[in-house]
């Protein structure tokens, strides 16, 4: 029989941690790769409020609003669309026994998860994201799918300047080189993967 | 080296302690820091900066912005040259290289001068009228047209630099650094507001940096920074200088270039060169400022006859005096302080020829005051001189019709230096662009903007308020309104006091007579050479209208857009037509507002960034392996693996044979995957689909085909039942975001009644097919939980397991015709599990394939794909009549019965193989009887897919050939005029591998 198999990043062969770009006192932004856990997609029907519910319950914390995010028990839902969310966390209950209404799938392989922080990250982020990311407009629990560069990205606001980025695995080598190249200009570290 | 003979000792903000290295035309000059590439070289004594486009007469500088026509030099060398660029805009800096334009083999001696000595042979339009025939010689023309012509040189190597764009929202977005700018800024940053100031130059200023004007008791200057380092210090501020607004689009958005690093040798590591500034403003100030005008009269382009403006900064900013001796021409008020200030640094005012006849007192006080001679009611007629400036001018009498040719009575001064000034033409760009509407101030002579369209105001100099006091109250104003109309409770703004100014009321003077004996030009537009005659033949030409006049003459078509060139031309237009400016209107101002270079506008997107891939989880590996990949949309897919010494051909061959006999995978991550789920979810299918699925069993997959509303088949793909109310939908890779939009589209509009959840999984999932005799015993070493003998695991049928502790999906299709499973895994474990498999199956002499073995398997089999389910056959063209089912009802169904669809002669799938066995048939030909016949020939069908079949042993192909399911065994051709090959090739049946069908089942 064979071994147990590996998971591999898609950003493997272009990771390397260590700090790159311009020459700072302090990197402008930190980026790591946010490996491992379990991610599933939720959709309800428009009109299922119950299933919406039953799902709250078995979290212990109700779906987010349009543009919102909300944790509890470092489980955290993310709303995508209408009654579409992405619910995220190392230990999540049997949604789909939960809320047999609601189509469930698990997509932990589907995104690449980059964490970017520092006080430069919402600089790096507007270099391709036309949304409104000042700090006063997009705040910490608000999340917004949005083009960056050329890329459909899920931004979640972790906090004043810490961010979650959501990106396609396919595309997550290239994004990685437009994130890197972008951050490179205010000062960049890599750290290992968490 | 020299001694900078024409620079103040003092004066000026310029730093006399930083000297400055840099080459002009390959001799070496020193400049200071503060110094433009322009004031330098005036500095030094360099007035012929440059030959005009058209006739290579020796041009100098004309003004001290953007709105300098003539100083265009070829900026730095190698692979950062750039050309057209504005010397009066090019910040000075250590080793700076720059060259003169339009001129061979040297500025000081051009053989294109000749072209103005034959002037009279090259009027407007010249080029159109006389190279127009043979037209197909054009390309020849332009070609040496262009090199005569010239306008610099294109970088040839790759642009070392790079270059960023930005995104940023604001309340108030204030556009220009001026007087009325940095009020507005003031004005509405106290109000709270998020305010963006853009600014051409390096510092904020505008017009203060080129004046002595005080305001609250200080230097203009001094001011300006001031409020500058204050609003630089406040949070909700960004001010960007060295930046310029560069178009005014819908939703007041705005796009600015910063020019990050232009005013370094080079970039700093990792800094961008330039930046691209996308704003969306809540409310716009328009602060932009006006630009002087000329003034038009023969020999007007000789160097050192320049704007007033333009001496008056060289003197105020650079501590440079453009001359010695000066005359001052002007029609209006505003040349009076600046001759004051000319004179202060030390240039001597031979006199202010005046065209008006009275001159108001407090004109006459400035003029008294600097004693300096004012001649009322004159006119400059001519400048004369040589390449390296003027020497004299003509004045006379200012003529009482502007209809008169020529006057006499003239007399000559002496000067090195003439600073006209025909008045002031508002930056009105912006506003223009924003689809704003202008109308002409008679009082002012000139365009001010009149109906808004978009969220903004103007304020200062571009909306006609020329005193310094009209432009800090105007722009108080704007930038409180500003904050108002934002929503945001306006603050106090105490506007400060500063020294008066007389107002700009110009006597309206558009093209002045020659003077006896004195037939030079009279330059209206002076980068494209067009001249007041050019106007006048334009007219008698019948191209009257101001968009005529502008494609005819070229008249502010250059890359200054115009800017000192285009009221006098319209204003002369209007004179020919008899007519009131406002009758004859105005061109239309486009972005950018002066030009970009493109790889500002390119910014991060070049190379993979310009379209960016999308890689399996195996790529890495297929890359190690040396496959050459091929693009599938965005994805990349693997071509097939050349071993050591093989060609591409050779290893496709190899594969595509090896799969039959032994056993191959091959990476088909990139097939679209939705997962679709809910109570409805079979109906949904069976309503998209052309055959049934409310009798799949769960853990059973089939095949289905979908049509468009039209009738006409749009994709296939599998459909595999994993749940009861749970289906797994796969689609061709690049259709993989068009079906699930129209999935949607259908979900969400026309069916809202179903239950039905739409998911894309394609991510989520890597996906593997494994073909051939041996890929049940592969399998069966590798996956757990699946029992995989023929009767627990038929063809198509659906069974879940693990592989290696990992979840695994395993269907039992075949797009190869052999017996052959894919599995899917989650993507991380996409890689491992390839390896797995190639691992398990070594001894089985497992082989990975790519796409190319991948088609020619599938042409073997008579599989359709994106080449035959093309847009226009049916399913029953394509031989799927059979599945369309009788008794459901699904998109298409309808249109697909029109008689245009179902009538003989439609071309039908078919296989064809060449009549000698061997010879290889073109890609893309048509099939014909005779490709010899009389043309129109008439096409039997085209060929959709060909290849070389290592396991048929010959050429073969897939086509669409009319009625062609009854013509099996006839002999056509198989034309290719592109290729000028004709094979004959025999009408076969498509599937050309095991018929029966029994690899796939066994």
């Amino acid at each position: 029989m064979v071994e147990a198999l590996k998971p591999r990043s898609a950003l493997e062969s272009a990771y390397r941690p260590g700090p790159f770009g311009a020459v700072g006192a302090a990197p402008g932004v930190t980026l790591a790769e946010r490996r491992g856990g379990t991610r599933l997609h939720v959709e309800c029907r428009g009109d299922d409020a119950e299933s919406v519910l039953k799902l709250a319950d078995a979290l212990g914390t109700a779906l987010p609003a349009a543009g919102k995010a909300a944790e509890k028990n470092g489980r955290r839902a993310l709303w995508l669309g209408p009654a579409r969310w992405l619910v995220t966390g190392g230990d999540l209950p049997d949604l789909a026994a939960a809320a047999p209404e609601a189509a469930i799938n698990d997509v932990s392989s589907a995104k690449t998860v980059i964490r970017i922080s520092g006080p430069a990250s919402r600089d790096v982020l507007a270099s391709g994201c036309p949304l409104d990311l000042d700090a006063a407009v997009f705040k910490p629990g608000m999340t917004a799918s949005s083009l960056i560069g050329h890329y459909t990205v899920l931004i979640d606001c972790i906090d004043a300047d810490t961010f979650d980025l959501y990106v396609a695995r396919g595309f997550a080598l290239s994004f990685w080189q437009w994130l890197t190249e972008n951050a490179a200009e205010f000062g960049a570290e890599v750290k290992a993967a968490i | 080296m020299s001694a900078q003979p024409f620079r103040n000792g003092a004066g000026g903000a310029v730093d006399r302690t930083k000297p400055l290295r840099f080459r002009f035309d390959g001799r070496e000059y020193i400049g200071y820091e503060g110094d433009t590439l322009a004031s330098a070289l005036l500095a030094n004594g360099v007035r012929l900066l440059g030959r005009s486009f058209k006739y290579h007469r020796p041009r100098g500088l004309f003004g001290a912005g953007f709105e300098d026509p003539n100083a265009l030099v070829q900026l730095r060398s190698g692979n950062r040259t750039e050309p057209n660029i504005q010397a009066s805009r090019v910040e000075l800096y250590d080793g700076l290289v720059a060259e003169s334009q339009n001129r061979w083999p040297s500025l000081d001696f051009d053989l294109g001068a000749l072209t103005g000595v034959f002037s009279r042979l090259f009027p407007a339009g010249f080029y159109y009228k006389t190279f127009m025939w043979p037209a197909s010689l054009w390309m020849t023309y332009e070609h040496v047209i262009r090199n005569i012509a010239g306008m610099g040189k294109s970088p040839v190597e790759p642009d070392p630099d790079r270059y960023a764009h930005r995104y940023q929202h604001c309340d108030v977005l204030v556009a220009g650094g001026g007087p009325a700018g940095i009020m507005a800024a003031c004005a509405a940053a106290e109000s709270g507001a998020r305010v963006v100031l853009i600014e051409d130059a390096p510092r904020l200023g505008g017009a203060l940096l080129s004046s002595q004007q005080r305001i609250d008791r200080m230097a203009g200057a001094d001011w300006a920074a001031r409020q500058e380092t204050a609003l630089r210090g406040m949070a909700n501020v960004r001010v960007l200088t060295r930046t310029q607004a560069a178009g005014y689009y819908d939703h007041n958005t705005m796009i600015a270039n910063e020019r990050v690093a232009d005013h370094l040798a080079e970039p700093a590591p990792y800094q961008p060169r330039q930046r691209i500034w996308h704003f969306r403003a809540r409310e716009i100030v328009l602060a932009a400022g006006a630009m002087e005008r000329p003034l038009v009269f023969a020999g007007n382009d000789l160097p050192n006859v320049m704007l007033v403006s333009a001496a008056r900064t060289l003197a105020v900013r650079h501590g440079v005096r453009a001359g010695n001796r000066a005359v001052v021409f002007t029609n209006n008020a505003s040349a009076y302080p600046a001759a004051a200030e000319m004179a202060a640094a030390g240039i001597r005012i031979a006199a202010i020829v005046d065209a008006r006849a009275h001159i108001p007192d407090d004109e006459r006080a400035i003029a008294d005051k600097a004693n300096i001679d004012v001649l009322p009611g004159h006119v400059v007629v001519a400048a004369e001189g040589g390449k390296h400036g003027v020497s004299r001018c003509v004045i006379a009498r200012t003529p009482d019709s502007p209809a008169t040719e020529s006057v006499t009575g003239t007399r000559v001064i002496a000067c090195d230096l003439l600073a006209v000034s025909g008045g002031w033409t508002p930056s009105v760009h912006l506003f223009s662009q924003s689809r704003g509407k202008l109308k002409f101030d008679a009082e002012k002579s000139c365009f001010v903007p009149n109906t808004g369209f978009q969220r903004e105001r103007s304020a200062g100099a571009c909306k006609g308020d020329f005193t310094l006091s009209a432009c800090l109250e105007g722009g108080a104003g704007a930038g409180l309104d500003a904050c108002k109309a934002a929503g945001l409770t306006p603050a106090t703004m105490p506007v400060p006091a500063c020294d008066p100014e007389p107002d700009v009321y110009p006597l309206a003077l558009w093209a002045l007579p020659w003077p006896d004996g004195n037939h030079d030009k009279r330059f209206v537009d002076l980068q494209n050479d067009v001249t007041a005659e050019d106007v006048a033949l334009a007219h008698r030409e019948g191209f009257r209208s101001v968009e005529h006049l502008k494609r005819y003459t070229t008249l502010g078509m250059g890359t200054d857009q115009g800017r000192t060139s285009n009221v006098n031309g319209l204003a002369l237009m209007a004179g020919h037509r008899g007519e009131d400016i406002p009758a004859v209107g105005t061109t239309t101002f486009r972005q950018p507002f002066s030009p970009i270079t493109m790889g500002a506008v390119a910014g991060d997107a070049i190379d993979e960034q310009m379209s960016p891939l999308r890689r399996t989880a195996m790529h890495d590996w297929h890359e190690k392996a040396g496959a050459p990949f091929v693009p599938a949309g965005a994805w990349l897919r693997a071509q097939a693996y050349p071993g050591p010494g093989e060609s591409l051909r050779d290893a496709y061959l190899r594969e595509a044979a090896h799969v039959r006999r032994h056993v191959g995978i091959v990476d088909v991550s990139t097939l679209g995957k939705i997962d679709v789920q809910g109570r409805d979810a079979a109906e949904f299918l069976n309503r998209l689909y052309i055959n049934g699925f409310t009798k799949l069993d769960v853990g059973k997959c089939r095949y289905g085909v979908m049509l468009r509303d039209d009738g006409i088949a749009y994709d296939d793909g599998t459909v595999t039942r994993i749940a009861d109310n749970r289906y797994l939908v796969t689609t061709t890779t690049v259709h993989a975001g068009p079906v699930l939009n129209y999935m949607e589209r259908h979900a969400q509009i026309v069916w809202p009644e179903l239950d039905v959840k739409l998911t894309s999984v394609t991510e989520d999932w890597a996906a593997i097919a494994i073909a051939g005799p041996h890929s049940r015993d592969v399998l069966a070493r590798v996956i757990d939980g699946i029992e995989l003998s023929n009767d627990a695991c038929p063809f198509m049928a659906y069974r879940e397991g693990t592989l290696g502790g990992v979840p695994v999906r395993l269907f039992r299709i075949s797009f190869s015709g052999e017996l052959a499973y894919e599995i899917n895994v989650p993507a991380d474990y996409g890689l491992a599990a390839w390896e797995a498999l190639l691992d398990a199956g070594k001894d089985l002499h497992i082989s990975p394939y790519g796409t190319e073995a991948m088609g020619i398997l599938r042409i073997e089999k008579g599989h359709v794909v994106g080449s035959e389910i093309n847009g226009r056959a049916t399913a029953d063209d394509l031989g799927f009549g059979r599945m369309l089912s009788a008794k459901k009802r699904y998109i298409g169904d309808v249109l697909k019965d029109r008689p245009a669809l179902t009538e003989p002669g439609r071309k039908q799938l078919v296989g064809i193989r060449p009549v000698d066995g061997r010879s290889r048939i073109p890609r893309a030909a048509q099939i014909v009887r005779d490709p010899d016949a009389a043309r129109p020939v008439i096409m039997e069908g085209e060929v959709t897919s060909v290849c070389e079949s290592p396991n048929v042993g010959m050429p073969i192909g897939l086509a669409l050939v009319k009625d062609g399911r009854a013509r099996i065994g006839e002999k056509l051709i198989a034309a290719s005029p592109v290729m000028a090959t004709n094979v004959a090739v025999e009408i076969c049946d498509p599937v050309f591998i095991d018929p029966a069908g029994e690899r796939l089942h066994g």
